[in-house]
């Protein structure tokens, strides 16, 4: 059993490995037409440098997860409690993806790298479930090794949780990143309402103030950090993010709920994580990328 | 001098003495009783009988309910309450019942107009199915329902079969309304579980027996009846879209949620998602729960409802649902968009923690102090006799829970009015102006105790009307049609509704509180046909019948 564990680390390191110098590769040499393909898809909203609030205060998560208690969420108190302090923090600026990235987006991907197609969490092939596959509904089923993957062969990154944050409430702590009005079934997809993902950009009402789509609901999103609930107690640099767990296999941080999860899920501070190996039917991932980065040349 | 300085003393002592008594008068005033048990009284002597067992079977917990009706149309509200019975030798004395109002007086007319069913009863919804003006009844059991037809002459005969109705299933809820149009009333049926007494499986937590949750039996389809026009109806389950196996109903309601004038069917499911039937016209419908956001909660959880009622409690001109459920889940508030689109705003409204704790069934909204908008009224009583050996933060029996309505915010008023000092195991919960004082009474029919008879005691202080509709054609009880009024710019809508709440049937009157007004300046009335009437200038504290016309 050791020995299987070890081989299958080994495994994953070296896909990690080598979709890492592929793309390293790709990102020095001018893009492929299928990257350009797909860059001309995706529509960038630009966010600004500068500090916003991230985290929440004890007052807040008490009354949360008073909150959660009643919605039978089974969020115990230690997944609020992560998101302790409340702090400032400084982003350079940077680029987010409008959107999650669609099926048709990653069809490309797939077909242009012969990365495995999204699964489920049994193996299953998503792209074969009717109400999974279209081509403007984001991608789910992927694991955080292929959102990671797809986002080094776009040029881009996976968001650091501080950017995902930042992107969903704006500077000033917002708690949806509509606002602090509730969730309605105009501002997001979640609690079943749809019962599946929506195709990406269906609910305008709930954009963010610079027009970042579906942050609230839909799919949850792979950010790039390693998990750790206690990350926000010893944070205090610039630019955010946590690698510092030496298993690859480290849970990772997902933030944003999703068509099935309810209302406790979709708020924006909400730190959540899943092993990267998952897949999953309502995992997905949008990008980032640096300003005036090669790729935007 | 001296005289000027008594006087001034004398006013003082005057001054002392009001500010003194202000609190207690203000205390005095907050513990106003606003609603009486007046069920002695009344004469109501009911006992509901279960056939409580240490087996702990399914159904000993789930009855029962009644209907406040005018069987004898002489204008005020008989009522009609619906018995359990013993599950393996049934005793055929033990029998619903039939209490005549007189002036306020109740007498047991059971025998003597041929209604007494004996079968293991759960609820009753009482319509005017074949167009004769007199209501009938029809009686949900485990095991054969019955057809009680009105005979106009203050006696029933059961009809049952001849109709087609039997329906020989675990019935729960039931509902009256015409889905099609064609003038008559149509009939809806909530079917529970398959179950049996052969059947019944034993539960535990733990090594403490309990009644079974609903996930340890075969949830089933419900029953929707076509009225042929002829004393008879047609099962049209299966070919007017409302099939679906495996479902636990519980409350039903027939409104029209989309606003287009024809009524859709909502069903509130035990611990599955809620269904909501789209009419799609001539008895055509579309399940559209989860897609119009009204199958889940806001948390993407399929609640166990129990109780239902579906009204306009923020005035804005559509129907709103509101759904009691298990202990450990908040009830459910479902606000209607105006397009039947809804969002769950329970939280948002302050109407979850006050129900946590608490096993909701029955449930109504009223206007109880006639101030113009609709409160909740919650009737709870959990189904478990020990409960408290299993969680001692819970009861078996529990209080009745009002939360009144401002301008669409709710307020628990639970223990300012008095209804936290008794507790009650509420199954079903009837609205209905009982003694035509121009308020809404209650009735609470409770598991295995006595009936409850509430007065209300402040309602109309306020001013109020109460419409009686008279429609054209087999649909006496306009069953279905809509009125709107306005008074001091606020617009109230509400639809004459068969059924709601839980295994019961209210006083289908329509009442309205007015606040201050003393005049309606207008009443649009869309009957249950489509056809609009409209009236202006119209008196308060009235009950007015309004008779459709007929051409």
């Amino acid at each position: 059993m050791r020995l299987r564990r070890y081989f299958c680390f080994v495994g994953v390191c070296w896909l990690l490995l080598v979709s890492l110098f592929c793309d390293a590769d790709q990102i020095e040499t001018s893009p492929s037409s299928a990257i350009r393909s797909v860059l001309d898809m995706i529509e960038w909203i630009g966010i600004s440098d500068g500090e916003f609030i991230m985290g929440s205060t004890e007052e807040h998560i008490e009354n949360f997860y008073q909150e959660s208690k009643l919605r039978s969420s089974m969020l115990e108190r230690p997944s609020f409690e992560a998101e302790t302090p409340q702090h400032k923090v400084y982003l350079s600026a940077y680029q987010i993806s409008r959107h999650e990235i669609t099926n048709a987006q990653y069809r490309v991907f797939i077909n242009q790298t012969k990365r495995p197609k999204p699964r489920g969490y049994k193996g299953e092939d998503i792209w074969a479930n009717s109400i999974l596959n279209v081509d403007n509904q984001p991608v789910v089923g992927v694991t955080w090794f292929d959102a990671y993957a797809f986002a080094n062969w776009i040029g881009g990154s996976l968001p650091t949780e501080a950017q995902w944050e930042r992107a969903a409430r704006g500077t000033d702590g917002l708690i949806y990143p509509w606002g602090n009005s509730p969730p309605t079934r105009k501002t997001a997809n979640f609690a079943r309402h749809l019962n599946r993902p929506s195709m990406v950009g269906q609910f305008p009402e709930g954009a963010s103030a610079e027009g970042v789509d579906d942050l609230a609901g839909n799919v949850w999103e792979w950010c790039l950090d390693q998990y750790d609930p206690n990350f926000y107690q010893e944070i205090s640099d610039p630019n955010p993010a946590n690698f510092r767990h030496k298993n690859v296999l480290t849970d990772r941080v997902i933030r944003g709920g999703s068509w099935d999860y309810g209302r406790v899920f979709i708020r924006s501070s909400l730190r959540f994580k899943l092993y990267p190996l998952d897949s999953t039917n309502n995992i997905g991932f949008r990008i980032v990328r640096r300003i005036n980065s090669e790729m935007d040349r | 001098m001296i005289k000027f300085l008594r006087k001034q003393t004398h006013y003082s002592f005057v001054f002392f003495l009001v500010i003194s008594l202000f609190p207690l008068l203000c205390v005095l005033a907050q513990a106003d009783v606003s609603f009486r048990d007046v069920t002695t009284e009344m004469g109501i002597d009911f006992k509901h009988f279960n056939d409580f067992s240490p087996a702990h079977r399914l159904v000993e917990t789930m009855g029962s309910g009644g209907v406040l009706f005018d069987f004898d149309r002489d204008g005020d509200l008989d009522i009609y309450l619906v018995q359990g019975n013993s599950l393996t030798d049934p005793n055929p004395n033990l029998i619903n019942r039939l209490y005549r109002n007189d002036a306020q007086t109740f007498t047991d007319v059971t025998v003597d107009t041929g209604c007494g069913d004996s079968g293991y009863g759960m609820g009753v919804v009482a319509a005017d199915y074949n167009g004769d003006g007199y209501q009938d009844l029809y009686v949900t059991n485990l095991g054969p329902n019955v057809l009680f037809r009105n005979n106009g002459d203050d006696t029933f005969t059961d009809v049952t079969i001849a109709a087609g109705v039997t329906c020989d299933l675990l019935s729960t809820s039931a509902a009256f309304a015409d889905i099609d149009q064609d003038g008559d009333l149509d009939l809806y049926v909530c079917n529970y579980v398959g179950y049996s007494l052969d059947d019944d499986i034993p539960c535990y937590y733990q090594d403490i027996r309990i009644y079974c949750g609903p996930n340890d039996y075969q949830g089933i389809e419900d029953t929707l009846y076509r009225n042929n026009g002829d004393g008879t109806f047609t099962d049209i389950t299966r070919v007017s879209g409302t099939y679906i196996p495996n479902t636990r109903g519980l409350g039903v309601v027939f409104t029209d949620l989309d606003n287009n004038g024809l009524l859709d069917i909502y069903v509130a499911n035990d611990m599955n998602p809620n269904t909501l039937f789209i009419n799609q016209g001539e008895g055509k419908f579309v399940e559209e729960g989860t897609r119009r956001g009204c199958a889940y909660n806001a948390d993407g959880i399929a609640n166990g409802s129990m109780g239902i009622d579906a009204q306009d409690f923020d005035n804005d001109g559509d129907i709103d649902l509101w759904m009691t459920n298990f202990s450990l889940e908040a009830n459910c508030l479902m606000v209607n968009d105006g397009d039947g689109y809804f969002d769950d705003f329970t939280f948002d409204l302050d109407l979850a923690k006050p129900s946590f704790h608490l096993l909701g069934f029955g449930t109504l909204f009223t206007d109880y102090d006639n101030n113009g908008w609709k409160d909740l009224v919650v009737g709870n009583g959990h189904i478990w006799d020990n409960v408290c050996l299993i969680d001692p933060s819970m009861s078996y029996p529990q209080p009745l829970q009002i939360f009144a309505n401002f301008k669409g915010q709710f307020q628990n008023k639970t223990d300012q009015i008095g209804l936290d000092q008794n507790q009650y195991v509420v199954r079903g919960l009837i609205r209905g102006d009982i003694d035509n004082d121009g308020d809404v009474d209650l009735v609470l029919c409770q598991s295995n105790r006595h009936v409850v008879v509430l007065r209300n005691e402040v309602g109309n202080r306020q001013s109020w009307i109460v419409f009686r509709l008279i429609g054209k054609g087999k649909n006496t009880d306009a069953i279905g049609s809509r009125v709107q009024l306005t008074t001091n710019g606020i617009t109230q809508t509400s639809e004459v509704i068969c059924g709601a709440s839980y295994l019961v049937g209210n006083d289908m009157r329509l009442h309205f509180g007015l606040d201050d007004a003393d005049v309606i300046e207008k009443v649009t009335i869309r009957w249950a046909d489509g056809t609009l009437q409209t009236l202006k200038d119209i008196s308060a504290r009235q009950m007015l019948t309004v008779t459709q016309s007929q051409f």
